[in-house]
């Protein structure tokens, strides 16, 4: 599982930021200064003397570029790296695609593992629940193996909050997260969300948090399918896709806006159960709603607090009947 | 079917019979329920998430939860969405999936077109299902299984011209896929189309496909309910446009509902007639 090579352009994005010295001396690393430090160090040394082009790191994370967007194996990778130390002795490439990612994974960009209960009932996650070794319910091990320690279910999630920071300090994306304010709308047609009825409710209710255009909506789309593409394995793993509406229509609907959130893996589908997974989501949510995080604005070169709400969530039909508990084999609800 | 539900109060549609089921109409549209009115009614229900455990004698079909169910039983869970403080003013919180609808609906068309002896929703039953009805009664099967032909059966004739004319069809490039790809000439179907097929399909091929080989009345309909779907895809809609379409669905439907046998009226069939109004929203 490489979760920056499903999203390509993660890397992209954040090499962007890295060139920028100003975005990095202001850059907010939660994990403490010493990844920080590390990553400064990196960026300063050039890759080779008196080269001015490519620091060490930037071009670490433009050959794990290449490799995410040309789905390289990781063997391939590494006899790629050995080749180009052989050649190049003086140049200072990672030693091994373990220390490479290690490097990269200190962009803080990384997923969270979450075992959970291979019967959909818990996860083992949050205080009271993380040390336990059997699910509350229906007391199914934890464990696939566990000499191994191999779970025998994982939840992948992506933290959101670093991923909500990174769109505001990179300097390409900064700009256009204001958007839905800043260009009003003259002509009463409707082309993006913010001219809808649902979104200009939402700011009559929410005054406090329209006041601030930085502030992010979010959507929320899932769906299954099938990753081993043969239809006939019965697979079905649920991605969480999160989508900015603060961006303008023709960017914020294409892929490299989209922020995947949850990875939910399953052989039968979730179902109701959807719950159970989403809970992570739902807590950061709040958290983002009720006190915000702290985050550098590049485009206006100060810090201020971010705050997120969920607008609403885009599913096809029985998805939305698994999303939102209205039993849709019965009927429809208009406007749910 | 009954759709006509949500037709004007005076609309001639509503008083007559044959056309329809059979049965006048005169229920108001259904009202839809308030956000506080949801938000009480998820109250109450309690869900333990899980599969259940594992018991002797389960069916596949007990799947699902185990609901102490408190209020109306139409829900199976108190959406975990709730929790979102926000979550209770929203106006609009689940959204449908409009290529999803489409898809659907499309494939019921395309298939139902063609006679497709799987996906066709006018089979043997659907023509039992009128004869217990009551209605059309020239579309009753006979004995032995055997039912008519509709207005909307293609003839072979006519079947050739309309996959001839798809598999001519040629795109800009980026456009679309080559749909003329899926049209088998030979056995006379269509096959593997994508979602994306089906929305280009409805949007711009089938109104033009169809022109000539079905009778007029049908045309029509059809071409309305293309119409329908390439409106509310565009790039810009306006809240104007989008009252007139939603009403023009519901008549749409209407019509659908005279020619169309009532299996062809799935719930994403149902549907449509709700996806202008959502995109009023």
């Amino acid at each position: 599982m490489m979760p920056l090579g499903l999203w390509g352009h993660d890397v992209n994005d954040f090499d962007e930021a890295i060139e920028d010295d100003d975005v990095q001396n202001n850059m907010v690393c939660d994990e403490g200064n010493t990844n920080f430090d590390a990553l400064l160090k990196d960026n300063n040394q050039p890759l080779y003397e008196s080269c001015t082009k490519y620091s060490k790191l930037s071009f670490m994370l433009k050959l794990y570029h290449i490799k995410c967007m040309c789905k390289m194996s990781d063997k391939a990778m590494t006899m790629i790296l050995d080749l180009l130390k052989d050649a190049f002795e003086h140049a200072k490439f990672p030693n091994s695609l373990y220390e490479a990612k290690n490097v990269i994974t200190k962009l803080g960009l990384n997923y969270v593992k979450i075992p959970a209960c291979p019967k959909d009932c818990m996860l083992y996650w949050g205080e009271e629940n993380e040390g336990l070794e059997e699910c509350k319910r229906c007391k199914t091990s934890k464990w696939k193996d566990k000499n191994k320690k191999q779970y025998a279910k994982i939840l992948r999630y992506f933290p959101l909050k670093s991923r909500l920071q990174r769109l505001f300090m990179c300097s390409k994306t900064t700009d256009s997260m204001t958007w839905h304010a800043s260009k009003n709308n003259q002509d009463g047609l409707m082309r993006h969300p913010r001219d809808s009825e649902a979104w200009k409710t939402f700011d009559l209710l929410h005054p406090e948090f329209v006041n601030d255009p930085r502030n992010v909506r979010l959507g929320l789309a899932t769906d299954g399918f099938n990753p081993f593409g043969n239809m006939s394995t019965s697979h079905s793993i649920w991605p969480v896709v999160l989508i900015p509406y603060n961006r303008p229509p023709w960017e914020c609907m294409k892929q490299t806006s989209f922020i995947l959130s949850i990875i939910i893996p399953s052989k039968q589908m979730a179902g109701n159960d959807i719950d159970v997974y989403l809970e992570p989501l739902i807590k950061e949510l709040k958290e983002l709603w009720y006190d915000g995080v702290q985050t550098f604005d590049y485009s206006k070169k100060e810090m201020f607090t971010l705050r997120t709400t969920l607008m609403w969530t885009i599913s096809d039909f029985p998805g939305l009947g698994n999303l939102s508990g209205w039993n849709t084999y019965w009927s429809c609800l208009p406007y749910l | 079917m009954g759709h006509r539900r949500f037709l004007p109060k005076d609309h001639r549609f509503r008083l007559s019979q044959t056309l329809f089921n059979g049965s006048t109409e005169l229920r108001d549209a259904p009202s839809s329920l308030s956000r506080s009115d949801i938000f009480k009614q998820v109250e109450g229900v309690n869900v333990t998430f899980g599969k259940p455990l594992e018991t002797t004698n389960a069916s596949k079909r007990a799947r699902g939860n185990n609901v102490d169910v408190v209020g109306p039983d139409q829900w199976r869970k108190r959406s975990i969405f709730f929790d979102l403080p926000y979550w209770e003013t929203n106006l609009l919180r689940h959204c449908l999936d409009v290529m999803h609808i489409e898809k659907n609906v499309c494939d019921n068309v395309l298939y139902t077109l063609l006679n497709d002896p799987k996906k066709s929703k006018d089979n043997i039953k659907a023509r039992k299902v009128l004869k217990e009805m009551g209605i059309r009664k020239e579309l009753w099967a006979y004995d032995k299984g055997r039912f008519r032909p509709t207005l909307f059966s293609l003839l072979k004739e006519k079947k050739k011209t309309f996959l001839q004319t798809l598999k001519n069809v040629k795109m800009p490039d980026g456009y679309s896929s080559n749909i003329s790809r899926c049209i088998d000439m030979k056995n006379g179907k269509i096959f593997g189309l994508k979602s994306h097929d089906c929305h280009i399909l409805m949007k711009q091929l089938l109104p033009i496909a169809i022109r000539n080989v079905l009778p007029n009345n049908v045309t029509v309909v059809i071409v309305e309910l293309c119409f329908f779907f390439r409106q509310l895809c565009g790039k810009s809609l306006s809240q104007l446009d989008l009252d007139k379409l939603e009403s023009r669905m519901i008549q749409t439907l209407c019509h659908l509902e005279m020619l169309f046998p009532s299996t062809f009226f799935t719930i994403m069939v149902h549907l449509t007639c709700h996806l202008a109004g959502e995109a009023k929203l």
